[in-house]
C-alpha cells in the first residue's frame, strides 16, 4: 500500500471529499500511474466488503427482530385467551389473591423483575480468525443455555463489549445478580450505541433481583424514563409496579 | 423519544425526527436506521401488504421472505444516502419493497427470455444470465472474503468509516481507541492486512477489474 498521504488521498477521493483542482490533479495521477489506480481499486474492493458485511450484519438483524416479534405475537395471544377464561372468575380471585397472599408477591422485586425480564437467546454473528474461536465458542454455550460454561470464555475478552453483555446475561442467568450488577455498569460506563440502552435495562433487573432498591436503582429508573429510550415502557410499567397498591400490603 | 403511532405501524421516530436523526449523522443516524428497520420488522401491516403483494404478482411465501429482507437492506441504504424525503415511511418502506419483487420478477424474465435470445442484448445495463451469474459469484466472493480476511473489530471500524460516516475521533471514542490517530493507524493496519490476504486469492485480479470504478483513462501520447 502507498505511504500514509497517500492513503488519506484515496479514501478523500472516494468519499468525493477533493475540490475540483485537487480531484483532477489526482486523476491525473492515476493516469500516469497505473499502481496508483490499482490502488483505488483495492480501496474500492474493501469497501465493497465492508458493504457485503453491513448487508449480512442487517439480514441477521431483520430475521432477529421479525423472529421476537413472532414470539411476542404468540404470548399477546395466550395472554388475551388466559384474560377471556379467567374474566368470569375475576372478582373471586382478587379476593383469595389478597387473602392468601397470591397477588402481593408478584409486587415484590423479584416478581417485578421476573415479569419485565425477557431472555436474550441470539447473541449475533461471531465472525474472524483463530483468535476468535474462544469468543465463538462462549456464545454457542450461551446459545444453549449452558451459561455457566460460557462465562470464562467471555471473561477473556474483557475489551469486547458484545462477550461483556454476553457476561452479564450469564450471571444474570446463573442467579449471580452481584456479578451481574458489576458487569452490566462496565458496560454502561463504556456508552457503546449498541449495548448501552440494554445493558441499562438487564441492571436495572439485576438490581431488582438483588433487592437493591437503592439511589443507584432509582436514578437508573428516572433516567430511562426521561431519556425515553426504547425500554421506556419497561421502565414506566417498573416504577408503576414499584407505587402499587398490592406492595403496600408486603 | 414519543412513540408515533403512525396508521398502521407504530414507529419510534415520526418523519420529522428521522430526517433530523439522519441529516445529524454518526450515532444519531446510525440509532435512527436501525429503530426504524426493527419497527417495521415488527409491524404486521408492513409484513403483510409485502406478502400479498409478492403473492399476488406470481412470488411465492420464499420470494416474498426475500423481498422483505432485500427490501429493508435496500431501505437502510437510501436512508443512509438521506434519499427519503419525507411521508410515511411505512408507505416508503413499501413501495421499495414492490421494486425490488418487479425487479425480480423482470430479472428472471429476462434471463427465461434472454437465454433463448442472445441478440436482443444490445443495451450495455441489460442483465444477461452470464451477468447474473458473475454478480453471485462476486457476493459468495465478497462474503468468503468478509469470514476469511477481516476480523470482527477491523470489519465495524471500516463499516463505521465507509459506511455509516464517522468521523475518526468519533470512531476512536465508541470503539474505545485512545484518539482520532489511532483509529487512522488501526484502519490502515486493517486495510493492509485485508488487502494482504485478499492478493492471494486466485481471483484477485478479476475481483479489481469488478469493482464499481468510474474513472475513465486518458491516453497522454506525446507528452
Amino acid at each position: 500500500m502507498a505511504n500514509k498521504n497517500y492513503n488519506e488521498k484515496i479514501d478523500q477521493y472516494l468519499d468525493g471529499e477533493l475540490e475540483s483542482e485537487e480531484m483532477a490533479s489526482f486523476e491525473q495521477s492515476m493516469n500516469n500511474d497505473p499502481s496508483l489506480e490499482e490502488e483505488v481499486r483495492q480501496n474500492l474492493l474493501l469497501r465493497e466488503v465492508a458493504q457485503e458485511g453491513y448487508k449480512e450484519n442487517m439480514r441477521a438483524n431483520i430475521r432477529k427482530w421479525k423472529a421476537e416479534n413472532k414470539q411476542s405475537g404468540s404470548k399477546f395471544n395466550m395472554k388475551k385467551l388466559r384474560i377471556q377464561l379467567a374474566a368470569a372468575a375475576s372478582i373471586l380471585i382478587i379476593i383469595v389473591a389478597t387473602l392468601f397472599g397470591v397477588v402481593a408477591p408478584q409486587f415484590s422485586n423479584e416478581g417485578i423483575a421476573s415479569r419485565y425480564y425477557e431472555p436474550e437467546t441470539d447473541l449475533g454473528l461471531i465472525r474472524g480468525n483463530n483468535d476468535a474461536d474462544i469468543l465463538r465458542q462462549a456464545f454457542e454455550n450461551y446459545e444453549q443455555a449452558n451459561y455457566s460454561g460460557a462465562i470464562p470464555g467471555f471473561q477473556r475478552y474483557p475489551d469486547n463489549d458484545k462477550a461483556l453483555y454476553g457476561l452479564g446475561l450469564s450471571y444474570f442467568q446463573i442467579e449471580d445478580f452481584d456479578s451481574a450488577i458489576n458487569t452490566f455498569q462496565d458496560l454502561v460506563a463504556r456508552d457503546n450505541i449498541e449495548y448501552s440502552e440494554k445493558a441499562e435495562f438487564y441492571l436495572l433487573l439485576s438490581y431488582l433481583k438483588a433487592n437493591q432498591i437503592n439511589s443507584d436503582f432509582q436514578q437508573l429508573l428516572d433516567k430511562m424514563i426521561q431519556d425515553e429510550g426504547y425500554y421506556v415502557g419497561q421502565a414506566e410499567g417498573i416504577k408503576k409496579n414499584l407505587d402499587s397498591f398490592w406492595r403496600k400490603l408486603q | 423519544m414519543r412513540i408515533v403511532k403512525s396508521s398502521k405501524c407504530r414507529l419510534r421516530y415520526s418523519a420529522e425526527d428521522l430526517i433530523s436523526a439522519i441529516t445529524s449523522g454518526g450515532v444519531m443516524r446510525h440509532r435512527a436506521i436501525n429503530a426504524v428497520i426493527e419497527d417495521l420488522c415488527k409491524c404486521k401491516f408492513f409484513e403483510n401488504t409485502v406478502f400479498k403483494f409478492v403473492l399476488d404478482n406470481g412470488g411465492t411465501r420464499t420470494k416474498a421472505e426475500e423481498v422483505f429482507e432485500d427490501g429493508l437492506i435496500k431501505l437502510s441504504e437510501l436512508l443512509r444516502k438521506q434519499q427519503y424525503q419525507g411521508g410515511k415511511i411505512e408507505a416508503f418502506a413499501i413501495q421499495i419493497c414492490k421494486n425490488t419483487w418487479l425487479n425480480m420478477r423482470r430479472k428472471k424474465d429476462e434471463q427465461l427470455n434472454l437465454t433463448d435470445d442472445i441478440s436482443s442484448m444490445d443495451s450495455a445495463d441489460q442483465e444477461t444470465p452470464e451477468s447474473l451469474l458473475a454478480a453471485k459469484e462476486k457476493t459468495a466472493a465478497l462474503q468468503e472474503i468478509l469470514s476469511n480476511c477481516l476480523d470482527d473489530a477491523c470489519l465495524k471500524l471500516m463499516q463505521m468509516k465507509f459506511i455509516e460516516g464517522f468521523r475518526h475521533d468519533k470512531i476512536a471514542e465508541q470503539l474505545g481507541l485512545a484518539n482520532a490517530n489511532s483509529s487512522k493507524e488501526k484502519l490502515t493496519r486493517c486495510k493492509k492486512n485485508a488487502l494482504k490476504c485478499i492478493m492471494q486469492r486466485n481471483d484477485y485480479q478479476n475481483l479489481l477489474n469488478s469493482v464499481d470504478f468510474h474513472f475513465k483513462k486518458t491516453t497522454t501520447h506525446g507528452k
